[in-house]
């Protein structure tokens, strides 16, 4: 599919999106042609949101245009991108579950009689609307209540049809979906594309945008890093693309481990059999063993099973001093009724001093006002300071600088050689590579492997894994 | 002109022996349909009591072609690269086609577009492409063609046409081996997972060892070498849990099961070993290998027959993956426990 001769519907010039202290998308180029699916790439936060938001009148733009059919628009808001024929699927909790089919479908584009609302036409227009889908074995009068969730997935994308747009914004679409509900909306989709409809599509699916998809953008901090047809694009530069590292450059960055941990010792300290959560992970086993670093690693990792609430427990607390902070766990563990004295408060956070080369001075001022790395090295040293046996890192080294990233690295890479169970977590292949002793290998929400790291294994190596998983 | 008082026999003289015209003969030559049995019968029996050869210049001049089939190959020292190279030459010879080939090595700076264009005007009528990686399958989306192309790499393509060993297959079969012995914890050894030939050995390795309920376990990545292996066969603290391992290639399996012996531990007693190649020495190492073989000859003429189809706008034969056969010898038996 060349779409080149024919002139896009939308196109996106220099778009520059500012949120409250940092740049959300700088100088981005988009365009959409009749009749193709643009599959958006990206990881989180790469600006995939704000450039739909642009796009559906959500988001303001500093700088640049916004054509449709050539002419220069501005959109007020969702109504007049609307009115321009630029729909968003409503997600299925927008639909009304007292309705049936045909009601939510038509909802607020009832038709009108001389007397009130002409049921059977819209009743008519709504079956219309499902057969154009290939719907058609889904009855219109069926209350939403009796659907299941794939099936009103499939209503609320009736609903934005049902207008006929010429664009249609597909936002992680298949997120609730099992593989037979997908390859239903697969069909529905390419029936429109097929039709003459623009799809604008993002998943975090990488398998499922290579297969619906006939071009794709990446994104990456808010700019855009590439724009090519799905054929021509080879899974591991896609990859690349999305990371931020040329090809070549992650084939260069080596495993810094000379020899395999291959045999571990004993029963594992962790386990963790058919963790997962419909959407987020499928079952996956987990196991650590004493002394080793394990890192779940995909190009496009979502939240692994920690959830958002222990992130909010585990954070650091704004008001405390450093120090505080740092003696919070051991005090929480020890139970509120036996305080730490103070020779052993003094004892324990010298330790950490020393460890983590903390400077002494920063430790009683508010903890919300070090750096982000000293604030690091202070939860880094909360939980150290009870002497875990397994320790759950969640990007430990995220935002923060060079020497401060090494020394938490170099800490981590002790403490397992001491005896603790390491699980690390981060959107860093290098340093993955460089720390972890075992690599699990995540895709589309699924493990799909495990390296032992050793001098065979590079960034490229786990890029390639995912990149030849889709026979 | 040439030809004109030379002793040499012309396309007219058997033209004129076998009654027809020097136009019926050009077609019998170039195998065009539609001509009478009988009346290719009689050009060829002219054609040999001349003892007539056609001019090969002059027979790329009259149909544009040159039968000649233009072949690059990527990392041309490996084993399977060369084997393929080899095989592909052959099979053109066979066919009537001259081989010319093109060898990028790694850090060339010789782009794979630089040999394309080479190989377009030395006049090859089509390129075969040896991909085995999956850096040399990127470098020639970007690459513009005039003549059709085969790639021979280890996964189908929507842009390329493709054949390739079905190295799915022979892991597969690899698995199913050991599994039918009793294994249910097995190791594997890849190769460098950016070669497309080790990727699809891993891939379709954890498929089925999945499949089977085997323990799944970290692979372990190798370089191809029996160096690597033997290193890391040494370096195993005790005998380890899994029984059996997969090595994605001979090299490897035979550095193995050397680091093993080393080590004190017995092949297949201990541990059973499978390679992946069937190399010449395989059935000659102690243990002989059990391995898988790749059969580079019949790769070699499918990639010719589909390229002469694309030359001569024929249909092209769908034969994309060749058969792989497990060659069960002495390194693998039953795990301990079993016996």
């Amino acid at each position: 599919m060349t779409p080149s001769p024919v002139a896009p519907i939308v196109e996106m010039l220099g778009i520059t999106v500012d949120f409250p202290g940092m740049r959300a998308l700088d100088d981005v180029d988009f365009r959409l042609f009749p009749g193709e699916v643009h599959a958006l790439m990206g990881e989180n936060g790469a600006g995939k949101s704000t450039l739909i938001g642009v796009l559906t009148g959500t988001r303001r733009p500093v700088a640049g245009m916004l054509l449709v059919d050539g002419d220069a628009r501005e959109f007020s808001g969702v109504a007049a991108s609307r009115a321009a024929g630029i729909a968003t699927v409503f997600q299925e909790a927008q639909l009304s579950p007292n309705l049936s089919v045909a009601e939510n479908v038509m909802l607020g584009r009832e038709r009108r009689a001389r007397f009130g609302i002409d049921w059977r036409r819209t009743r008519a227009d709504a079956a219309r609307a499902l057969v154009r889908l290939g719907l058609d074995e889904l009855d219109p009068r069926t209350p939403l209540t009796q659907l299941s969730p794939a099936q009103k997935q499939l209503v609320a994308l009736a609903r934005s049809v049902v207008d006929e747009p010429r664009v249609l914004v597909l936002d992680e679409p298949t997120a609730s979906l099992d593989q037979a509900e997908v390859a239903t909306l697969m069909r529905v989709i390419r029936g429109l594309r097929d039709g003459g409809t623009a799809i604008l599509f993002v998943s975090h699916f990488l398998e499922q945008a290579f297969a619906i998809s006939d071009r794709m953008t990446v994104l990456r901090g808010g700019t855009k890093v590439g724009e090519q047809a799905t054929r021509d694009l080879e899974r591991a530069d896609l990859i690349s693309q999305m990371l931020g590292k040329d090809i070549e450059g992650l084939r260069a960055l080596g495993s810094e481990r000379k020899a395999h941990h291959y045999q571990t010792e004993g029963e594992p300290v962790l386990r963790a059999d058919g963790i997962g959560r419909r959407g987020v992970l499928a079952p996956t086993d987990v196991e650590v063993h004493r002394g080793e670093i394990v890192s779940p690693s995909a190009a496009l990792r979502r939240r692994i099973s920690r959830s958002s609430e222990s992130r909010r427990t585990d954070g650091i607390i704004a008001g405390l001093t450093a120090r505080e902070n740092i003696l919070l766990s051991l005090q929480a563990v020890r139970g509120w009724t036996r305080p730490v004295s103070r020779a052993e408060q003094a004892g324990l956070v010298d330790a950490c001093i020393d460890a983590l080369h903390l400077d002494p001075d920063e430790l009683d001022r508010p903890v919300e006002l070090l750096s982000g790395g000293t604030q690091q090295k202070v939860m880094l040293a909360r939980a150290l300071i009870v002497r875990p046996h397994v320790l759950i890192l969640d990007e430990p080294t995220r935002g923060i600088d060079v020497s401060a990233k090494l020394e938490i690295q170099r800490r981590v890479s002790r403490l397992a050689a001491e005896g603790t169970a390491v699980v690390f977590i981060s959107s860093e292949l290098e340093e993955v590579v460089r720390l972890s002793d075992r690599i699990l290998v995540l895709k589309d929400r699924e493990k799909i492997g495990e390296l032992s790291n050793g001098p065979g294994v590079t960034v490229d190596t786990v890029v390639e894994m995912i990149a030849a998983d889709h026979a | 002109m040439a030809n004109v008082g030379s002793d040499k026999p012309n396309i007219r003289q058997v033209a004129t022996i076998a009654g027809v015209s020097h136009m019926t003969v050009s077609r019998v030559l170039n195998d065009y349909p539609n001509i009478k049995p009988e009346t290719r019968r009689r050009v060829l029996e002219a054609i040999e009591e001349l003892d007539y050869r056609p001019n090969l210049v002059a027979r790329a001049l009259a149909t544009q072609r040159s039968q000649r089939i233009g072949v690059i190959v990527e990392s041309a020292v490996a084993h399977g690269p060369t084997s393929i190279l080899r095989a592909v030459e052959l099979a053109a010879r066979g066919a009537g086609y001259s081989v010319t080939p093109v060898a990028l090595l790694e850090g060339d700076p010789l782009t794979p577009q630089d040999a394309v264009d080479s190989l377009t005007t030395q006049g090859v009528d089509a390129i075969c492409v040896i991909a085995p990686r999956s850096s040399s399958v990127a470098a020639l989306r970007r690459v513009a063609m005039s003549v059709p192309m085969l790639v021979i790499k280890a996964d189908a393509d929507p842009t390329f046409l493709t054949v390739s060993i079905d190295q799915n297959a022979g892991a597969a079969l690899v698995v199913d081996h050991l599994v039918s012995l009793g294994h249910r914890d097995i190791l594997h050894v890849s190769g460098p997972l950016d070669w497309l030939d080790a990727r699809a050995r891993e891939r379709a390795f954890h498929t089925r060892a999945k499949s089977w309920g085997v323990r799944e376990r970290p692979i372990v990545v190798g370089d191809w070498s029996a160096d690597f292996a033997y290193d890391f066969a040494i370096g195993l603290k005790r005998l380890p849990d899994f029984t059996a391992i997969f090595a994605a290639n001979d090299d490897t399996a035979i550095g193995l099961i050397h680091g093993l012996h080393e080590r004190g531990f017995d092949v297949p007693g201990d541990l059973s070993i499978v390679g992946f190649d069937d190399v010449p020495l395989a059935r000659h190492f102690l243990p002989p290998l059990t391995t898988v073989r790749q059969d580079f000859q019949a790769l070699g003429s499918a990639a010719v027959e589909m390229l002469r189809a694309a030359i001569e706008k024929r249909e092209i034969p769908q034969v994309t993956r060749i058969p792989t056969e497990l060659v069960v010898r002495e390194s693998t038996a039953p795990p301990r426990e079993a016996r």
